[in-house]
């Protein structure tokens, strides 16, 4: 059971995100990221991390990909054209993905093997990680965000004289 | 949990945080004193930090480290911020709006810059990166009402964004296969365990997100139009602070958790420095607009600094160190003259420098000091630099490198000389003196006589250098 689950989540997760570079309506695009992102909660569950399971729908599904929409929206996008694309830029991109691709197969041949400790992931499992080992990213992360509030103040207030 | 090991980078974060109140409460026209109140907090800082600011020690469960290499390149990032500072003041009628919120952004960023030189575990890597970038990302389309500025913001923040998701892939593989993400528990792996396929990738997809940092090649895409795009102080940090604060990582990350692999290493970091120091400068000799020129410029010498990284003993890390110090003057002196210019004339190009000699010999004789030191002329600063880099690489029979790095040094010197050139004998497409304001004066001062001193007296800094690099490399 637990094995199905993984392969129909995964799969589904990939699928959901290929539709999302695939679409040309930027609209469908995000509904297509809010799926990816729910099926990417179900592997949080299959892993036991609960609480990222909920915070990954809540506030990515929930907030991230509204917000996604609302931008959308005001900006009133047009359906994208197709794009031009320089010879040169596919055959290099090509090159890229192929080399990484290759690479990666070995790699999820050797994770298969490799078997990571178990981790519960409950809220309560994981504050105690957030308040006690990671403390400092975690208070240097509210700096972060301010950063990030000044920066939207700053470049998207009105021009005063 | 031991705070006081943090105490200059609260310090500065507090710092950053009071000129962004005070803003509030100053008058329009007198905000632009609030970068003086900035650097002058900063200088007060770097003096604290001689008479116990600065506590030696590691603490948070090993992810914070606090070793004379960090405190060097605090010292770095302090000296720097506080001469981009006052550079801002001089640039202030420049920077619409906000100014208060700019040196505030330029100061959170040296926070950031702060805890880079500590970090000791790879999630505390991405948060102090992160911390960085997205100051930069702010900072470089601060004048987005020029199409320039804006669409350098954009650039830097998809590409950013794009270096970022590697590192942080990276980052995953690493806790996949080791289940920590300290440098000490990576390290201890590696010398316990063969490195497996998904380790590998891992460290090589962390790299690839620092290598965008420095601006080495194949990393350099956003380099040319960012430099050109973004306001001259910005481009001045981008070029000093945002690249010291890459090596500082790239060290940790080399001699703390990848030391078992360090013959793996060494080719690769040797292959990247070879080919930044080929692409920077011969990209570099075609352009006409001396910001874009800095920006290759600034390819060919993450180029340079990766040949010291790539000698992988304490002489090739002393000479990364030496080296950093001597661009952090001789490049803020030059984006100082940039600066100056920026009021006076319409673009960058190079034929607008034409005859600036005649129009102000103290610009003309800074950018002159300062292209020179880029070029490595004895006695600047940059020609001891690279002479550093060199006897490292030699001393470890590197030979090929030591050949491209020659090749690299002799062709930059058309390029930076051009400019001179065109300073000093060209006649001037119009006339008139250009002012230069007090601060800026100053600024032109201090930093040229800094490039001058430190390659007329290198003893200290050396022996300083010398000293955090033996920290490093045991």
């Amino acid at each position: 059971m637990h094995d199905q689950l993984f392969w129909f989540f995964s799969i589904a997760m990939l699928l959901s995100g290929l539709l999302v570079i695939l679409g040309r309506n930027p609209v469908t695009s995000a509904m297509f990221l809010v799926l990816s992102l729910f099926f990417m909660a179900g592997l949080f569950v299959l892993l036991e991390a609960y609480f990222l399971a909920i915070i990954q729908i809540l506030v990515y599904a929930g907030a991230v990909i509204v917000l996604f929409l609302f931008v959308i929206m005001l900006l009133d996008l047009k359906t994208e054209n197709v794009r031009q694309f320089k010879r040169f830029g596919v055959f290099g991109a090509l090159v890229v993905a192929g080399a990484l691709a290759w690479k990666l197969t070995s790699v999820v041949s050797a994770v298969l093997a490799a078997a990571a400790k178990p981790v519960v992931g409950t809220t309560e499992a994981m504050g105690k990680l957030l308040f006690t080992q990671y403390l400092l990213p975690f208070e240097v992360t509210s700096v972060l965000l301010l950063i990030a509030m000044v920066g939207v103040v700053v470049l998207s207030r009105k021009e005063t004289k | 949990m031991n705070f006081s090991l943090l105490k200059l980078e609260m310090a500065t974060c507090g710092l950053a945080m009071l000129v962004l109140m005070l803003e509030a409460f100053v008058q329009r026209r007198d905000r632009r004193f609030l970068g003086y109140i900035g650097a002058a907090g900063l200088v007060a800082i770097l003096a604290w930090s001689y008479h116990g600011g600065f506590v030696a020690g590691s603490g948070f469960d090993g992810i914070w480290v606090n070793d004379l290499t960090a405190l060097y390149f605090k010292r770095l990032f302090l000296i720097g911020t506080a001469l981009v500072l006052v550079m801002s003041v001089g640039f202030a009628r420049q920077l619409e709006g906000g100014v208060g919120e700019f040196f505030a952004l330029l100061m959170f960023a040296c926070t950031g810059m702060m805890l880079t030189a500590s970090v000791n575990d790879f999630l505390m890597l991405f948060v102090a990166l992160e911390t960085v970038t997205m100051s930069f990302y702010i900072l470089v389309a601060w004048l987005r009402r020029q199409q320039q500025s804006l669409e350098a913001g954009v650039k830097y923040l998809i590409l950013g964004a794009l270096s970022s998701a590697f590192l942080v892939y990276g980052i995953t593989f690493i806790y996949g296969t080791t289940g920590t993400t300290g440098f000490a528990g990576v390290a201890a792996f590696l010398k316990a365990n063969a490195a497996s396929a998904p380790l590998k990738i891992g460290l090589l997809l962390v790299l690839a997100g620092l290598g965008f940092k420095i601006a080495s090649v194949p990393f350099h895409a956003w380099v040319p139009d960012v430099y050109q795009g973004a306001p001259a102080p910005v481009t001045a940090f981008l070029a000093v602070g945002s690249k010291a604060a890459g090596f500082v990582l790239l060290l940790r990350v080399l001699f703390g958790a990848l030391l078992p692999l360090k013959p793996t290493w060494v080719l690769l970091i040797g292959a990247l420095a070879g080919l930044s120091v080929l692409y920077g400068n011969l990209a570099a000799m075609p352009q006409r607009n001396v910001k874009r020129l800095l920006g290759y410029s600034s390819i060919s010498h993450a180029g340079f600094l990766l040949l010291g990284v790539a000698a992988a003993d304490v002489f090739g890390v002393s000479a990364v160190l030496f080296y950093l110090f001597a661009y952090l003057f001789t490049n803020l002196c030059a984006f100082t003259v940039i600066s100056c210019l920026a009021e006076t004339l319409p673009d960058d190009e190079r034929e607008n420098y034409a005859g600036l000699a005649q129009r102000s010999p103290l610009l003309a004789a800074a950018m002159t000091v300062a292209l020179a030191s880029l070029a490595g002329v004895p006695p600047m600063a940059g020609f001891f630099a690279k002479f550093l880099v060199f006897t490292a690489i030699i001393s470890q029979k590197m030979w090929c490198l030591t050949i491209i790095g020659a090749i690299g040094v002799v062709v930059s010197l058309y390029y930076y000389l051009g400019v001179v050139k065109a300073m000093y004998w060209q006649e001037p497409r119009e006339t008139g003196a250009i002012t230069v304001t007090r601060p800026m004066k100053a600024l032109l001062w201090v930093t040229m006589l800094a490039v001058i001193g430190i390659g007329v007296f290198q003893g200290s800094l050396t022996r300083c250098a010398l000293d955090a690099a033996a920290t490093m490399v045991k």
